[in-house]
Formats: C-alpha cells, sequence, structure tokens
C-alpha cells in the first residue's frame, strides 16, 4: 500500500522523482528519469521536441499517470510502484492527487485562462472554491497579485481582451493565489508573439528572485543561463546532464547537448 | 367577435396547461439529459455508461407518440398508473432528455481540454471543474440548440392531447367538437401558439446574443476607493 504522506524535512528535496519511467502505448516516453529539486531552486529542463519535457513536468502534478517510479513532492507520496508487473498505470489516490495540486501550479504554453471570468475573477476562483477564502479577502488578494505582475489596470478585463502577454501573466497570477510551494512552467512563452515574451520572462525572473522553486521547460536560452540555478538536458525520455547553466552552455559534457544547444542558438 | 372571446377561456386555460406542460418536461429533459452527458463521458465506466446510451437510442429510435401511449396506457398494465399530465411530462421529458443529452455531450467536449488542466491543476475537484468552469463554457455552446428544443418541445406538446391532456390543442378538440367552428378554432388556437413561441424565439437569440463571451466588455472601474 502507498503511503500518502512521508516525513517532509526541510533538508529532503521539495520534489523528488525517482526512476520514473512512462510509455504512451509502446512508445516509452521517460526511461527510468530521476530528477530532485530542493525548495527555492529553479531548475531549466532542455531538450529536443520529443524528448518527454512536457510529459515529465506534467507527471508531477498528476495531469499524466507513470508506470514505474517514485514520485514525492513535498512529502506527499504521489505515485510509488515497483517495476511495472500488472501493465496497468500507477494511478494516485485522490487526496494526495488534490494535495500536490494545491501545492505545485502549472502555467501552461496556451495560458487556459477561463474566458468566462475576468482576469480578477480568473486568479480569486480556485482560492474562493477551493480554499473557501472569503469573496472580499481573495480579490483584495488577486489585486495584489495582479498588480505585481504589472495588470493592476487590467484586472475586470475578460481574457479576449488581454494580449498574449498579459493573459500568461495573469495565468501566473492564478497559479500564485493558491500560494504554491513550485511552479512548473511549460514553454510558457512559445504562444506568444516575439515583442511579448519579454514582459512573461520578466515576471518569471521576479519570481525566481523570491525564491520560488520553479521547473521552466523554455527555449530561452538566455533566460536558462540567467535564472536557472539548474539546467536539465534531456532527451529521448532520458537525462543526459544536468549542471550549472555555466557548465551546460560552457562545457557541455555531452555531444548531444551541444548538438541541441547549436540548434537553439543557430535555428536551420 | 363575440364568438371568439366564448372559446378564449377554455383556450387560454388550455394554453396554461401547454406551458406547464412544456416547463416540467423542459426541466426533466435538462436534469435528466445532464446527468446522462455526464455519464457518457467516461466510455470507460460501462456500467453506466451502457445503459445510458441503451437508453438514448431507445428513445431516440421510437416514435414520441408511442412513448405518450408507452407511459399512459401501458405502464397501467404494470401496475403504475399515472394521470395523464404526469405520463405527459414522463414521456415528453425522457424523449427530450435524450435528445438534449447529446448536446450537453459536444456541448462539454467542445470546451478545450486546456480548461479541465488548468482548473485541476489548481486544485478543483471534478465537481467544481464541472460546475465553475466547464459548464458556464458548454452552457453557452448549448445554448441555440437548447433553446431550439425547447421551442419544438413547446409544440410537441400538442401531442399529448392523444393521452387527453387538455392542453391547447386538445381544448381547441373539444370547442371544435362542440361548434363545428374548426377553421376559426385552429386558427385561433396557432395564433395562440405563435404568441408564445415566436417571443421565446427572439428571446433565446437575446440571450444568446447577451451571453456570447467575446462581446463582455470590462466593467466599469468603481469609482469607491
Ligand atoms: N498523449 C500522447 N499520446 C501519445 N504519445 C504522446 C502523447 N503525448 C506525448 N506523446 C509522445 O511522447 C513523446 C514526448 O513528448 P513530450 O510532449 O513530453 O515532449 P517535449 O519534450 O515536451 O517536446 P516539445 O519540445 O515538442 O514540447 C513524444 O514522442 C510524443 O509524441
Ligand atoms: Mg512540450
Amino acid at each position: 500500500m502507498v503511503s500518502t504522506v512521508d516525513e517532509a524535512t526541510d533538508k529532503s528535496p521539495l520534489i523528488q522523482a525517482k526512476n520514473v519511467v512512462k510509455s504512451y502505448g509502446d512508445i516509452p516516453v521517460l526511461h527510468d528519469f530521476s530528477l530532485d529539486v530542493a525548495r527555492g531552486e529553479v531548475v531549466v529542463l532542455i531538450g529536443p521536441s520529443g524528448s518527454g519535457k512536457t510529459t515529465f513536468i506534467r507527471t508531477l502534478n498528476g495531469l499524466e499517470t507513470i508506470d514505474s517510479g517514485r514520485i514525492t513532492i513535498n512529502g506527499t507520496v504521489l505515485a510509488d510502484s515497483g517495476p511495472l508487473s500488472s501493465g496497468k498505470p500507477h494511478k494516485p489516490n485522490s487526496r494526495s492527487l488534490q494535495k500536490v495540486r494545491l501545492d505545485v501550479g502549472m502555467v501552461f504554453q496556451q495560458f487556459n485562462l477561463f474566458p468566462h471570468l475576468t482576469a480578477a475573477e480568473n486568479v480569486m476562483e480556485a482560492p474562493v472554491w477551493v480554499r473557501k477564502i472569503p469573496h472580499k479577502d481573495a480579490r483584495k488578494r488577486a489585486l495584489e497579485l495582479l498588480d505585481r505582475m504589472g495588470l493592476a489596470d487590467r484586472a475586470d478585463h475578460y481574457p479576449h481582451e488581454l494580449s498574449g502577454g498579459q493573459q500568461q501573466r495573469v495565468a501566473i497570477s492564478r497559479s500564485l493565489a493558491m500560494d504554491p510551494v513550485a511552479i512548473l512552467f511549460d514553454e510558457v512563452t512559445s504562444a506568444l508573439d516575439p515583442e511579448l515574451v519579454g514582459e512573461v520572462l520578466r515576471a518569471m525572473r521576479q519570481l525566481a528572485s523570491d525564491g520560488m522553486t520553479m521547473i521552466v521547460v523554455t527555449h530561452e536560452m538566455q533566460f536558462a543561463r540567467q535564472v536557472a540555478d539548474r539546467v536539465v538536458m534531456m532527451a529521448g525520455g532520458r537525462l543526459i546532464e544536468a549542471g550549472t547553466p555555466e557548465q551546460i552552455f560552457a562545457s557541455p559534457s555531452d555531444p548531444r547537448t551541444a548538438k541541441f544547444l547549436q540548434s537553439v542558438v543557430h535555428p536551420h | 367577435m363575440g364568438e371568439i372571446a366564448s372559446w378564449l377561456p377554455s383556450l387560454l386555460t388550455g394554453l396554461g396547461v401547454t406551458v406547464e406542460l412544456t416547463v416540467f418536461s423542459m426541466a426533466f429533459g435538462l436534469v435528466v439529459g445532464l446527468v446522462l452527458a455526464t455519464i457518457r463521458l467516461e466510455p470507460r465506466n460501462k456500467w453506466l455508461y451502457i445503459p445510458a446510451t441503451i437508453y438514448i437510442e431507445v428513445i431516440r429510435g421510437t416514435p414520441l407518440i408511442l412513448q405518450l401511449f408507452f407511459a399512459y396506457f401501458a405502464l397501467p398494465a404494470i401496475g403504475i398508473r399515472l394521470d395523464p399530465f404526469l405520463a405527459g411530462i414522463l414521456a415528453l421529458g425522457i424523449n427530450y432528455s435524450a435528445y438534449l443529452s447529446e448536446v450537453f455531450r459536444s456541448s462539454i467536449k467542445a470546451v478545450p481540454h486546456g480548461q479541465w488542466e488548468a482548473a485541476s491543476s489548481l486544485g478543483m475537484p471534478w465537481v467544481l471543474v464541472m460546475w465553475r468552469v466547464i459548464l458556464p463554457q458548454a452552457g453557452r455552446i448549448a445554448l441555440p440548440a437548447t433553446g431550439n428544443y425547447f421551442i419544438a418541445l413547446f409544440k410537441d406538446s400538442a401531442l399529448a392531447s392523444t393521452i387527453s391532456v387538455t392542453e391547447l390543442l386538445f381544448s381547441g378538440q373539444i370547442l371544435a367538437a362542440a361548434t363545428f367552428n374548426y377553421f376559426g378554432i385552429y386558427a385561433v388556437v396557432a395564433v395562440f401558439y405563435l404568441a408564445v413561441s415566436y417571443p421565446s424565439s427572439l428571446g433565446l437569440r437575446a440571450l444568446e446574443r447577451r451571453l456570447e463571451l467575446s462581446r463582455r466588455k470590462a466593467r466599469p472601474k468603481k469609482v469607491t476607493a
């Protein structure tokens, strides 16, 4: 039986993925993938398309199940199984799933704002309905968060009235409103017009310097260089290498990393 | 003119019954339709999915008038005796629930998957995601078709005359049998139906426009400090 809660000590990594294996049907996507993330750490995941970056971070808040391995987040065991025997994906129980989702925020490439709610209502929705925070307090907090994201004057606008960059900053505020211990970012600037990328990266840089634990999938190497505590290179569902931005960018030890960086810096 | 005036009391009463029949059947159809749609979102849940699918196919594959006869004339054979009005609501409600469930199901599926993911990643449990995020969007998608079904149901409720519900059409038939003024009476009955269905369809269209997301504008700033 899976125990729901581990003793969370401050020493243990906030996010711990051990020997994670996942396939879609016959296609293996994550091979024995392990990664620990410490409290306050910013980890940037890089790697070629199809290397499993999205799949991996989605397993961290239960949007994807895993076949085997162990995932622990802030003391909650989200998944734990020995080597695959039954052929069935490991399903987390709903209590630990709920706990992990409260702990870990996620920001998506396509923003996924709720289109029928204003920016402030988007931010307030989960605090009011999940955390049962009084409407007034939730709104006050939402306005503070939006203000921090430079969106004070956009609070009562609907998503369709906002630019992509503004929408993505609302999405970040929405995630922050639940006071997560970590936030996952999946190529959150990829759907943006180039001139809007900067404002979103600025907001993320701010979060990082406020001490938020972040796992960031991005092709923005400049951001990785400046903000990451650790850069992790993935290919073919495996961790190829990991290190400080200096190590990875200046002297990658694996030829695949060098080749990938080459392709990102000089596309085509 | 005096003749028409003498028909009005019983036709108005009949119209009242028609409206009641429509509203109750629609309410039934909406609730059951939503439950069916929800069940059919998850085909892997066979024990609910298969019965729901059979229900929908049986209802959609048989005539409404047969279902009315079933509810009123056949059910007593197994000891269920309903008065005509209740039998009418049951048959109409069940019939429309099958059609509405398909509208709801496709509307729910039309809401982008990212909405589910965003809401659940905020820790919202399934029921909350459905209620606060998916249904408000699916409802807007479903509104035009649902409105059409509502008006169709209003007219289909005339079939309840066949099981002796004294709704509008049946009230007209009773008058016609007594006065032989078929033309006059059925013309007035037609006007009564139109007097409800036409404004309803205008109202529904106005509601659709009002709810359209792209028309929503930021509310003017409140001037309170
Ligand atoms: N729902 C799915 N069903 C089947 N295969 C999938 C599914 N999602 C992803 N895959 C496959 O899993 C592999 C890893 O995909 P993933 O999206 O995690 O890669 P990625 O590193 O995020 O790529 P990108 O940089 O293009 O976003 C790919 O081969 C992809 O085709
Ligand atoms: Mg991806």
